[in-house]
């Protein structure tokens, strides 16, 4: 599933894939693949954005249930 | 010495110091280059045990052909050689094509260039060979003539898989821009 929260986040802030994934001390494939829905970032590494971005896990990972 | 060993002492020489001059520049640059993020990490996990299954396949198609017919296609060295060539092809073409293949901000330039100069290192020994007279398949199997040839075979697919990897890069990059 995308997340495009994180796009938005990222976007949000005017910073490239590139430019994220530089401040997190990733590929800007990993970033990327994130906002694909393709990887399933760590703890670790969804903390790390968060920082950069400013906003809190709740913000930009976390999925409600669907009913 | 003849002209083909001149032409390989030459390229040796020109990658050395293009990996002297590349690694004193990465030493200035920020901390985290060089190193595979948890992603990379992951598919170059996944890259080394199916190249390892690969592997283990190939000899075990090679024991079977080897216990039926008497005998492999080519020269034992050269068919073991290409046991572990084949391995290593699988193993970079897996990582290339899911970007793990270079650390963070690893230069794509350079690699490619130590590419080539194995490739053509690898071809001027070959060509030096067959120059020399020697044949690369005798009463029908290959010779171990063709272990430089199977090398520069490898390099080829590994860069080949490099350059169709960065043409999908910058086209991802032009559609985020």
């Amino acid at each position: 599933m995308k997340n495009l929260r994180l796009k938005a986040a990222r976007a949000s802030l005017d910073l490239s894939q590139e430019e994220l994934a530089n401040k997190v001390g990733v590929s800007r494939q990993t970033i990327s693949a994130i906002e694909k829905g393709d990887y399933n970032p760590t703890i670790n590494l969804c903390v790390a954005i968060c920082r950069v971005l400013g906003r809190t896990l709740d913000d930009l990972f976390w999925d409600e249930p669907k009913e | 010495m003849d002209w083909g060993l001149w032409i390989m002492f030459a390229i040796l020489v020109v990658m050395v110091v293009c990996v002297v001059i590349i690694s004193n520049r990465r030493e200035k640059t920020a901390a985290q280059n060089g190193v595979f993020d948890e992603r990379q990490m992951k598919i170059r996990g996944d890259a080394f045990k199916w190249s390892f299954i690969v592997m283990v396949v190939y000899y075990m198609a090679y024991a079977i052909l080897i216990s039926f017919a008497g005998e492999g296609l080519g020269a034992p060295e050269l068919m073991i050689f290409i046991g572990l060539e084949l391995g290593l092809v699988f193993c970079s073409v897996y990582c290339i094509l899911r970007d793990a293949f270079l650390a963070i901000n690893r230069s794509f330039g350079f690699i490619v260039i130590l590419d080539v100069c194995c490739i053509v290192a690898q071809l001027v020994g070959y060509f030096r060979e067959r120059a020399q007279g020697a044949l690369l398949i005798e009463d029908g199997k290959l010779t171990t003539t063709g272990l430089p040839l199977s090398i520069a075979v490898s390099f080829m697919i590994i860069l080949v898989a490099l350059l169709v990897r960065r043409h999908y890069e910058k086209r991802e990059e032009q559609n985020e821009a």
